[in-house]
């Protein structure tokens, strides 16, 4: 509505899931944020890159590599640090505030 | 197929047979060879065997299980298959390989999900690897996650690992691409911030190794060089921002205009991601861990470059 009116800009909006999608295509625009028991798990989206391909992120902060999502207002996710497809279509990309910023490498 | 004499001194009491894998060397002449065995909930326990050719019922009445008949023992090889053995078949831990057997009562069967595919499994125990087998999709590129309900991170599940189907809650396991990294530009919030808010153009690049951080078209002393702006390379190191990157690089290279050469300590190249820069060798040893970051290299390099001589 907001996009509609021209107000709010953004490439993705957090819809949070109790459970990670599986093989199940996450329609553009969307980050779907795995939270389950109060632990966030996942961020999932397809590639923006071009391949489409599911991207899984990691939340765990045990783990390597990992990333750390956070919301605004409006659910528009920052997501740090970058995220770097090394296959498929190798792009590199953050998201702040909702939006997609290419890196050039 | 025993074959040793227990008087014979070239026989060591002893052989651990995961001690010889773990050191890539065969097993030495002993009284007895040690495996290791798990039951159905994959408690693990030690086995010391007379023979080092078992069959499958000698590990079994080792172990003390009865009636044999009606179990079964797998050899669990270092990739994480299982291979059967059967009861009169013989197991040359010698050449194999494996050290670790988990023996189970068959006619059972666990239910469990795989990319919410149903799948059915005959043995309580399964590896990283079935499972990444069973699912369709490569071992060496594709990871596998065990879901965890209810508050607690989902577990990676490595090839080698053994998960008991039996325990409640063990039933969705999902398989993902191992293809997203952290950006090689893993830089820290608080440079982010500075960078983002003292308005410098940045360009993060990698060559797998080291990670760059490339400030585009930095304003030079006015005067002072024979280009009014260069980009400039640091370096980050692993570690960093608790490691201390080290010099600087610039490109185009800059000379002197009062002097016409090169500052001092400024006259070596050095290449990276495909272009020549001019390393301005600048040492810190006063780096403060938690402290420094980009704003602290930024400063050191605007204070060498005012300063150059």
């Amino acid at each position: 509505m907001l996009r509609r009116l021209g107000l709010l800009d953004f490439n993705f909006l957090v819809k949070r899931v109790a459970r990670h999608p599986g093989k199940t295509e996450i329609p553009a625009g969307e980050l779907w944020l795995v939270i389950d028991g109060g632990v966030k798990k996942w961020a999932c989206l397809s590639c923006p890159g071009g391949c489409g391909v599911q991207i899984s992120l990691s939340l765990n902060p045990e783990r390597r590599p990992r990333w750390e999502v956070d919301q605004d207002f409006w659910q528009r996710p920052t997501v740090s640090p970058s995220i770097h497809q090394q296959k498929m279509c190798r792009c590199h990309f953050w998201i702040r505030k909702g939006m997609i910023l290419w890196s050039k490498t | 197929m025993q074959t040793q004499n227990p008087g014979d001194d070239s026989h060591i009491p002893l052989e651990d047979v995961s001690a010889a894998i773990r050191e890539g060397r065969s097993l030495r002449l002993a009284h007895l060879y040690r495996i290791m065995v798990a039951d159905e909930q994959l408690n693990e326990r030690n086995l010391d065997l007379g023979d080092p050719v078992p069959t499958g019922r000698q590990i079994l009445q080792a172990a003390g299980v009865r009636p044999v008949a009606d179990y079964s023992i797998y050899a669990i090889l270092p990739s994480g298959e299982f291979e059967d053995l059967r009861l009169d078949e013989t197991y040359d831990l010698r050449e194999r390989g494996a050290e670790r057997f988990v023996i189970f009562q068959t006619d059972r069967a666990f239910k469990f999900t795989i990319d919410d595919r149903q799948m059915e499994w005959g043995k309580p125990s399964i590896s990283g690897k079935i499972l990444k087998t069973l699912a369709g999709v490569p071992t060496d590129t594709y990871d596998v996650y065990l879901e965890v309900r209810g508050g607690g991170q989902d577990v990676l599940i490595r090839d080698a690992d053994l998960i008991d189907l039996s325990k409640p809650g063990i039933e969705r396991f999902i398989t993902l691409i191992r293809d997203t990294t952290e950006g090689l530009a893993a830089l820290p919030e608080a440079d982010l911030r500075y960078l983002d808010s003292h308005g410098f153009a940045v360009e993060v690049v990698g060559d797998g190794t080291h990670t760059g951080v490339v400030l585009k078209q930095m304003q030079l002393p006015q005067g002072k060089f024979n280009h009014p702006a260069a980009d400039v390379l640091v370096i980050l190191p692993p570690g960093y921002p608790d490691v201390a990157p080290d010099m600087f690089f610039c490109d185009p290279w800059l000379t002197l205009v009062s002097a016409g050469r090169y500052p001092t300590c400024a006259d070596q190249p050095h290449a990276f991601m495909g272009r020549n820069w001019q390393r301005w060798s600048r040492h810190n040893t006063n780096w403060r861990p938690g402290v420094d970051g980009l704003h602290t290299m930024i400063k050191r390099i605007e204070h060498a470059l005012a300063e150059a001589k």
